[in-house]
This record gives structure tokens, sequence and C-alpha cells, in this order.
């Protein structure tokens, strides 16, 4: 296990020198932007809308007529800036992003593709891996921004049409209760989910075995094991930040 | 000119290439010839710097190769040109941006990248009207016309082909035979052929070597390629 956080962290490094080839191409990182994040959108959305849903349902289970209304706003923005949108959005975008970006450069190991850039004088960590760490860390909080907006929305609509709540109940919750430390700490977290993500995947993308077999199991790994580092650096972040 | 001496190279726990030792001088032309599985596609992708090795000396003009220090590696790549097995083309790309694409990637402008990647395409004998084709829609064959073509834009001093006619028809392992001879010829550059196709190896006959038990071996005048391949 060392032995491979070891090479995970030199992968990284060697990632990390792309960054003054690849800021003279835009093109590279936007291409990757819009892979990574604008066809993440609809998952995002749908996602975020039922995340608001399902909060306030659940926000006014918990406290069954026993505290004050506005308190459904104020917990369920909270829960929606602290921890909903940040690791459920980064979990969905892990999902998706993860296992394309595995699949996408395993396959290009096995075909040889990394192999030819190689030849051709290209580094294929600073070329190829260094664009889509790039863009998944600026894509991944602006995704949960999107989330957040969305979520608290539908989360407001859901509380006024299934119970009742007012909007001005509803937002005098939110304002009362926001602090500032919510938002950015629940953003600040979601850089460094985007740059897990994307470490991770084209890690083991970059690194895929033999065959069909192997990009297989590099796109598990891939998953798996961004989904396992979110949760474990949510807890630190939740610990460090929140208690 | 490329020296190896006394490689050695395991693929998982299993040694292939055993204190193997071989040179190619600037013009020349090498044949590596053996069964399936034998690791010929091992000691080409060793000596282009695509694989690591345990032990001995690997050099291109000099210069050492080791996968692990990219800065010595890019000047080395830079005088190899690699034609892949299946081609390695780069699937998100057509065809002239695959031939372009070294040369777009390392500072080239557009009017002369494509200048020179229509040029390679015509050197291979392939028609203007394929540039906007995708590797998908190309035969095998074409491919690997193409990965020819796109080694050739680089301008190296040194060709590696991986089985170059490898599952091609017999008139495209002619013509593929005959581009590789005059690629030698007219423009000098060293060939290193990996191949188990005896009519590509008996057209260059004069450097052929045979990769037995981890080491190349060169089959004796007297004999037969076909009974030394038997044996």
């Amino acid at each position: 296990m060392f032995r491979e956080i070891g090479k995970i962290v030199l992968f990284m490094v060697r990632a990390l020198k792309g960054f003054p080839y690849v800021i003279k191409k835009p093109r590279l990182i936007l291409k990757e932007v819009y892979r990574v994040g604008v066809l993440s959108l609809p998952m995002v959305i749908f996602t975020s809308i039922f995340v608001g849903i399902v909060t306030t349902i659940q926000t006014a289970y918990q406290t069954n007529a026993a505290l004050p209304k506005y308190l459904i706003g104020a917990t369920a923005f909270r829960i929606i800036l602290i921890e909903l949108s940040p690791v459920v959005i980064s979990l969905v975008v892990c999902g998706r992003i993860a296992s394309f970006i595995s699949a996408e450069l395993g396959t290009m190991k096995v075909t040889e593709q990394i192999d030819a850039i190689k030849t051709m004088g290209l580094d294929p960590h600073k070329f190829l891996a260094f664009p889509i760490i790039l863009a998944t860390t600026i894509s991944l909080p602006l995704l949960v921004i999107i989330s957040e907006i969305l979520a608290t929305y539908s989360s407001m609509l859901s509380a006024r049409w299934m119970l009742g709540l007012p909007y001005s109940i509803f937002i005098y919750g939110m304002k009362t209760f926001f602090v500032m430390k919510d938002l950015v700490g629940g953003l600040l977290k979601t850089i460094f989910f985007g740059f897990v993500i994307s470490i991770i995947a084209t890690y083991y993308g970059i690194n895929t075995g033999f065959g069909a077999e192997g990009v297989g199991k590099a796109t598990t790994y891939s998953v798996v094991t961004s989904s396992a580092l979110i949760l474990i650096f949510d807890f630190f972040v939740a610990f460090g930040v929140f208690t | 000119m490329i020296k190896v001496e006394g490689l050695v190279k395991s693929v998982q726990d299993r040694v292939i290439l055993k204190d193997l030792n071989f040179t190619l001088k600037q013009g020349e032309i090498a044949v590596i010839l053996g069964r399936s599985g034998i690791g010929k596609t091992v000691f080409i992708k060793t000596v282009a710097g695509l694989l690591p090795y345990e032990k001995g000396i690997v050099e291109v003009d000099g210069m050492r190769v080791n996968p692990y220090n990219y800065t010595d590696m890019k000047i080395i790549w830079s005088k190899i040109g690699f034609v892949f097995q299946y081609g390695a083309l780069l699937d998100s790309l057509s065809t002239i941006e695959n031939i372009g694409f070294g040369l777009k990637e390392n500072g080239f402008k557009e009017k002369e990248w494509k200048r020179i990647a229509f040029e390679k395409l015509e050197a291979v004998g392939l028609d203007k009207s394929v540039a906007g084709l995708m590797p998908a829609q190309l035969s095998g064959g074409m491919k690997k016309m193409v990965s020819l073509a796109r080694a050739l834009a680089l301008s190296p001093n040194y060709l590696f082909y991986d089985e170059p006619t490898a599952g091609l028809d017999y008139s495209m392992v002619v013509r593929i035979t005959s581009l590789i001879g005059n690629i030698n010829k007219i423009l000098g550059i060293a060939s290193l052929i990996i191949t188990h196709d005896l009519y590509l190896a008996k057209k260059f006959r004069e450097n052929i070597y045979f990769l037995k038990d981890g080491r190349l071996v060169k089959p004796p005048k007297k004999v037969t390629l076909e009974d030394f391949y038997d044996e």
C-alpha cells in the first residue's frame, strides 16, 4: 500500500510539472473543462433537485413539529452547503469522470497510443494528465456552487408545496443561521476532492495493465479509490473545520 | 549508432531477454525474427525506451536509454520513429492531424505542420482523400501507412517497425516491404524491424537475427530461413 501511495505521489509531482506547458495551450484545458464540467451538468442538476427535496422532507420529519418552522430552512440550507452538495456531487461526478478518464487513458495505453505520444517527445503525464487534473480541480467547485443553488431552490419550493411553509419563513431561517464558514469550508473541500479524483483517475488510466481486463481493473480501482478518499478527506475536513 | 550490451529484461518474473547484444549502425536495416511470444516486441520497446530494463547498456548515439530520465529520453525520442503493430493512431484525431500531431505539439505553425503532414502522406503512397478520415475509417494497412507517415514527419535517424506486415494481405505486404526499403535507401534512415514474416525478412537478408532463448542469433548463410525457423 505504501509503495502504491509513493507511486501516486511521484505521478502527481510529474503531472504537476506540466503546468508551464499546459498554461500556454488553453485549448487543452478548455476541452477538458467541457468534458469534465459541462458534460456533468445534467447529472448534477438532476441530483441537486432531488437532494434539495429529500433534505427538506427529512428535516421536517426529524424536527417533527417540535421546533420552529424556520429551522427547516436553516437546517436544510446548512446541510446542503456543508455536506450534501459537496459530498454527493463529488461522489456522483467521481463515478462519471473517474470511470471515463481511466477507461479512456487505459484504452490509449493498451492500444499503444500513450507509447506513440512518448515517441513523439511528449510526456503523457504533462500532456494528457495535467489538463484533466486542472480542469477537474476548477470544474468541481463550480458544479458544487450550481448544485448548492439548485438544491436550495428545490428545498425551498418543496417546503412550500409539500409542507405549506411560506418562502419568507424559509428564507428567514436561511439568513439567520447562515455562517460564511459553512459555504467556504464546503467549497474548499471540493477543490481538494476534484484534485484527488483526477489524480487517481489519471494515475490508474496511464498505468493500466494488459488488455481489456487491465482497463476494467483500472476503472474499478479508480472509482473505488477516489470515492473512498473523498469520504476519508471529508471526515478530516469535518473534524478540522466544523468541530 | 544503437548499441545494446548485456541486456536483461524480465516481464512478470519471467526473464525474456538474457545478456542480449546488438548493434545497428547509421543507414543499416536489421530484421529480428522469432516465434510469437518470444519477446520481440519487448526487445524493440526496451531499445526504444518505452520499457525499463534490469541490467545492461542500451545507447542511442552515445546517450543512455533510461525510461525514467525524461530529459534524456526526449532527445533520444527525437531521433527515433516508431511504427506500431496496430498503428497506435490517436482515435480523436483525423489522419492528417495524426501525422502532424508531433510537429504541432512541438511548436510548428499550422501551415507548416500541415504541409509536412501532406508531404509524408504522399510519401507513403496514400491519397490526399484519406487526410480527413478518422482512424476508425481506415483499414489495417492504411493505419500502418499513416503510422509510418507520422514517424517520418519528425525526421528520425532510426525507424523501429513492430510487425509492419502482420495481418495484411499479400499486396499490402509487398507495398510496405518496398516502402521500408525505399525509406532506408533514399533517406538513409536506419531501420530495426521486428517480424515473423519471412517474405519481409528475405528482402533484407544481410542483417537478420533470430531471437531465441533471450538472445539474438544470426542464421548461418548456408541454411535457409525456413529451415532455421523450423529448428
